[in-house]
């Protein structure tokens, strides 16, 4: 397993779809920074903009990660590996290890990358302590995102198909969050009267879960600086971590590779 | 070019995914339609008219289309089908020209299929029409022109990057950026001119202050150049249209034919010096 990760990280580093992932996520950080310096009438707190770019981290993600797993395949270079690997699961490891750490990367490069640069155009009304914590959130909240990609293109087998998948379960997890985050938000009274769209009971706790399990939900409580369970967040991303992969090998242990 | 058009349009015929698109779009206006009606059921909301359904999947249908062209050209180039239609005498020109119109039928066909049930079905849960027969045929000629321009993009990506994965990649990309895009024009345009500088709430009422002028608001020149790009756009024209704003409708056919001239230009010009390995 050792030496198919040291594959995995050297191809890693020389491959097209993250760096290109990387370039993408920059320039959306950038555009962000523009648009909020710009189109507002009123100075930008730091916090509004330091992870604003991770709204579209979940499409971006299953991009790189689609097209990064799902090259072994089309190129029938799984076969190889799969006769080094001392067991299949070995792979399914290695492989989730090498696209999170993908994730990560451009997690780090990204918020501390908006966060050098913001400080020079807008507020600086971050608390130290606060942005930790939620910087540790973030990382749980991108290794989850590149175990999820990982996983659904390991077990497609096709690189087309997985692309399929993993982007159309991103735009769906991104149109979801927007959903959850609209219930949520709502105020019991509004303008002094009961408000109609506010859900409470059972509902407002499966919304919650909902957007608290969702990748991009916890992107969205991230880029509005209020993170509202973090350690239900947590626990979900521990569990996800740890599910996902586990799922995987048993899966993948019987998948016909062709 | 008749022979590859009938190639075409053969595989086309036996395409799983072309057939499955189509029989989802015709039973999923039918749901929506359903669902919209009982949940309008014995409420108060505003009432629901046919056209509301009838145009409410365009977007949809832009993205399940530049997908399945993605698929379905892709093929020949993952397959070297492409390399075997030059080798039998088969100049470039037809090759993309016989592609663009096969994908371009086949995204009309999957527009047309969901107007109709659409249709159909709004006026068994709704009856109620909003707009006269001439505007809605004439925004069903936005529409067809509209989902014309959507395909040539998803041509011209497909029939230029030569690998059906990053083809793939790219399109949903493009297709996503240019919605977004689309959205942010129309948050902006939609910025009231005037807005009250203060508003207070008591339990009895809410007090409006005086009105002054949006901060936010763009006028002048600025916003005929923002208007014109969001009319421009394939997916201005379509959020537009989900959205029933009808203001500058007159110009989008125009707009559509001059776009589509563009793409399909920017789409042959590379494909034809390119090198196809």
């Amino acid at each position: 397993m050792i030496r198919i990760l040291r594959a995995d990280m050297a191809r890693l580093r020389k491959s097209t779809s993250f760096r290109l992932s990387l370039l993408g996520m920059l320039v959306l950080s950038i555009l962000f920074m523009i648009m909020q310096a710009t189109g507002m009438d009123y100075t930008v707190p730091l916090s509004r903009v330091i992870f604003l770019p991770m709204s579209m981290y979940g499409v971006a993600m299953a991009a790189f990660i689609s097209v990064f797993v799902g090259t072994d395949f089309s190129d029938g270079f799984i076969r190889n590996k799969l006769l080094t690997a001392d067991h299949r699961c070995n792979l399914v490891v290695s492989q989730i290890i090498v696209s999170c750490m993908g994730c990560l990367i451009i997690y780090i490069a990204i918020t501390v990358f908006t966060a050098v640069v913001g400080r020079f155009f807008f507020e600086d009304n971050v608390n130290q302590a606060v942005f930790f914590r939620y910087f540790i959130l973030g990382i749980g909240m991108s290794l989850v995102t590149g175990c999820i990609f990982s996983v659904i293109t390991m077990l497609c087998g096709s690189k087309t198909t997985a692309i399929l998948w993993c982007m159309g379960l991103a735009f769906g997890m991104l149109f979801l969050c927007l959903h959850t985050n609209e219930i949520l938000v709502q105020t019991a009274y509004k303008n002094g009267a009961p408000n109609p769209r506010y859900v409470s009971g059972f509902r407002r706790e499966l919304c919650g879960i909902l957007h608290d399990l969702n990748p991009c939900g916890q992107a969205a409580q991230l880029s509005g600086w209020e993170v509202w369970h973090p350690v239900r967040e947590l626990l979900f991303n521990c569990i996800l971590i740890i599910g996902l992969p586990a799922v995987c090998c048993m899966l993948f242990r019987r998948k016909d590779i062709y | 070019m008749r022979k590859i058009l009938c190639a075409n349009f053969y595989r086309l015929r036996k395409d799983k995914f072309f057939w499955s698109a189509f029989l989802s779009l015709l039973a999923l206006p039918v749901f929506i339609s359903f669902i919209s009606y009982q949940s309008n059921l014995g409420q108060d909301h505003d009432p629901i008219y046919v056209e509301t359904v009838l145009f409410n999947l365009f977007p949809v249908i832009a993205f399940v289309c530049a997908v399945l062209i993605v698929l379905y050209l892709g093929t020949e180039f993952d397959e070297n089908t492409v390399r075997n239609k030059l080798s039998v005498g088969h100049t470039r020109k037809e090759i993309y020209y016989a592609n663009y119109l096969t994908c371009i039928t086949f995204s009309l066909s999957l527009l047309l299929i969901c107007l109709l049930s659409s249709g159909v079905a709004g006026y068994i849960f709704f009856r109620d029409f909003l707009l006269s027969r001439t505007r809605i045929t004439f925004l069903i000629l936005c529409c067809i022109l509209c989902m014309m321009v959507f395909s040539a993009i998803s041509v011209w990506l497909t029939m230029n990057i030569h690998r059906k994965s990053t083809a793939l990649v790219a399109t949903l990309l493009v297709m996503f950026a240019i919605m977004i895009f689309a959205s942010y024009l129309e948050g902006v345009l939609e910025e009231p001119e005037m807005t009250y500088s203060s508003v207070t709430v008591t339990m009895e009422e809410v007090e409006l202050g005086e009105q002054v002028p949006n901060p936010s608001y763009i006028g002048g020149t600025a916003r005929t150049i923002m208007e014109f790009v969001f009319d421009m756009l394939p997916s201005g024209q379509a959020i537009q249209i989900n959205n029933m704003n009808f203001d500058r409708c007159l110009r989008w056919p125009l707009l559509s034919v001059i776009m589509l001239a563009i793409i399909t230009a920017a789409g042959y010009l590379p494909f034809r010096r390119s090198d196809l390995q």
